[in-house]
């Protein structure tokens, strides 16, 4: 395995075209995200954070290329994937992989468990009979703590938090080097963000598995992320290790953003 | 004018039962200050709030209790008397405003509306007053968003908007239901700011309820934590952040990564919040509890005082100090 980066991004530019009238006729760019450098390690978590608007997820979808970017380089392993028609990006689709805010609307809600989580597995064939299918299945289950009981089920039997461990289940059934997480905690209880939070720390330790997590939560961005890059309507504006960046943002809207983060400590009232 | 809730049940109908979604909740909210109820999904805390003002959803009903303002009972008032408490004495702003809001109507008018709505004046000087309370609640540039749409302001400038109205009639009590969930952090800090300078200011109380605590930490004078419609403690904020004593509340505070080292693993309450219809006979959070123990599952722990500021709903306290 190389030194090089597990992704690196450079230069990457998405634009939606804008158009107006009858004729529809291009009156211009939503510059979404305009030239963003960042590299991910692997087995590391680099946190993308900033405000709605900000293009965080319009960067982890360019990635997996559910949007396409208009100028740039992603190269994956070593390999450049911008270029790549869809059949030469099949392989890589299998090494990265990414879980949504609201698993309720990335789960095909006609599907059981088994097909579900099995779905990567199939189109990849990774698994040689129906029975070494169902075996992975139920393993990949064990890691995300679903009982194999649930295999026959569908999504709108499980709770919220149970519905995102299905989601990572899917993701991590193909055995990815890469998941984008985009939001993945955000629409979860306390109580049930924390356990999440925790399989994937515990999924990063046991197979070394990189994330990019993109997050308004700071946070959860601290707890978990190694680095952190700030985004600010399409560009990066600070990159760095996490507890640097916490202890000393150097620019003026990182510190903007963390001055908002709501304390935990008691503070002076009024009586 | 204090608000004053005793003992208020709200059931709904499922299955062949009727489940008290709010149990027997108590607290009184005095005169200027604010009061926070907090919880997670399920908790009973929105529908605490709707039972207040008299929308709970049918087939829901509330069934026991009383809610009193000023010392004047409102359970019992008729619709229009009720229809005039809302708005006048008690007001409410939601999560997500722009499907409180008439997208098709300028929001200064959707305004001037609804003052003209309670109030004997002409439409111009309800115009001007509106304008006034756009000012106010720092809406830049008033007098060109005053006949902006909905959908053309950014969901902080909705926020004031509906903050405006709520405050056009002056009412005694702001029930403001997650007002910041659905805003960005910096925005978030900007309309906490709003809210306690207008409390101030107005002289008003505020309800707030919320799931987040760094949000209560901010506004609330006092806590009441809910699980499964039931209050399971309750103390002044401070108190409730550096020694919380039931368990759900020390396992919510566990959970959060901001208390926690970077890296440290979280605290888990284990499993889920139950379905209604499989809410435990004793406590109710007994099945997730770590210092579960006999008496848990079979009796209801009553909310109980251990100080002038705190009390809490947990056998398991009299365990570790006997003869409190």
């Amino acid at each position: 395995m190389s030194d090089a980066p597990l992704l690196e991004v450079t230069g990457l530019k998405t634009w939606f075209p804008v158009r107006r009238g009858l004729f529809r006729k291009l009156t211009g760019y939503v510059r979404a995200v305009d030239g963003v450098d960042f590299c991910v390690e692997r087995g590391r978590t680099l946190a993308l954070v900033g405000e709605s608007g900000s293009g965080k997820t319009t960067v982890g979808r360019s990635i997996v290329r559910l949007v396409e970017p208009e100028a740039g380089s992603i190269r994956f392993a070593g390999q450049e994937i911008l270029g790549l028609d869809e059949r030469a990006l099949f392989p890589v689709r299998r090494q990265l992989q990414m879980v949504f805010q609201d698993p309720m609307t990335s789960l095909n809600p006609r599907l059981r468990v088994l097909d579900l989580v099995a779905e990567g597995l199939d189109s990849f064939g990774l698994a040689k009979n129906r029975s070494e299918r169902r075996d992975r299945v139920v393993e990949v289950l064990r890691r995300v703590k679903l009982s194999p009981d649930h295999l026959t089920r569908f999504p709108y039997e499980f709770s919220g938090g149970q519905r995102q461990r299905l989601g990572i289940a899917r993701a991590l059934a193909v055995e990815p080097a890469l998941i984008v997480c985009d939001e993945a905690v955000s629409a979860l209880d306390v109580s049930i963000q924390a356990q999440i939070l925790n399989l994937l720390a515990d999924l990063q330790a046991e197979f070394g598995v990189a994330y990019l997590f993109i997050t308004h939560d700071l946070s959860v961005v601290r707890h978990l992320a190694h680095q952190v890059a700030v985004m600010h309507q399409g560009k990066i504006v600070e990159i760095n290790e996490t507890a640097q960046l916490f202890e000393a943002p150097q620019h003026p809207y990182t510190r903007t953003l963390l001055s908002a983060v709501l304390s935990l400590e008691p503070r002076p009232r009024s009586s | 004018m204090a608000l004053e809730v005793e003992g208020l049940t709200t059931e709904f109908p499922l299955g062949d039962r009727r489940v008290p979604i709010v149990d027997d909740v108590s607290f009184v909210l005095p005169e200027g200050r604010c009061l926070a109820l907090v919880g997670e999904s399920g908790s009973g805390k929105s529908m605490t709030a709707l039972s207040l003002l008299r929308l709970v959803p049918r087939p829901g009903r509330v069934t026991r209790g009383s809610i009193r303002l000023g010392g004047r009972e409102l359970r019992h008032l008729s619709v229009p008397e009720i229809r005039h408490v809302r708005g006048h004495k008690l007001a409410m702003i939601f999560q997500e405003p722009q499907t409180s809001l008439n997208p098709v109507v300028r929001v200064g008018e959707q305004v001037t509306e609804a003052i003209l709505l309670h109030e004997r004046i002409g439409r111009g000087e309800a115009r001007k007053r509106a304008l006034g309370l756009f000012e106010r609640v720092g809406i830049p540039e008033p007098g060109a968003r005053f006949d902006y749409y909905p959908h053309q302001l950014s969901g902080g400038l909705k926020q004031r908007v509906m903050i405006s109205m709520a405050l056009s009639m002056r009412p005694e009590v702001l029930i403001a239901d997650e007002p910041t969930t659905a805003l960005d952090v910096t925005i978030q800090a900007q309309i906490l700011a709003l809210l306690r300078d207008l409390q101030g200011e107005f002289g008003m109380s505020i309800l707030l309820i919320t799931h987040d605590l760094g949000v209560v930490n901010q506004l609330a004078d006092e806590v009441l934590v809910l699980y499964a419609g039931r209050v399971v403690e309750k103390a002044a904020t401070n108190q409730l952040l550096s020694q919380p004593l039931h368990p759900y509340t020390r396992g919510l505070l566990d959970s959060l990564p901001g208390r926690r080292r970077p890296g440290e693993r979280l605290y888990e309450i284990q499993g889920v919040v139950p379905s209604p219809l499989d809410w435990p006979r004793g406590c109710r959070f007994c099945t997730r509890c770590p210092e579960v123990f006999e008496p848990c599952a079979e009796q209801t722990p009553p909310l109980e005082a251990f100080s002038s500021e705190q009390s809490a709903a947990c056998h398991a306290r009299h365990r570790e100090r006997p003869g409190t």
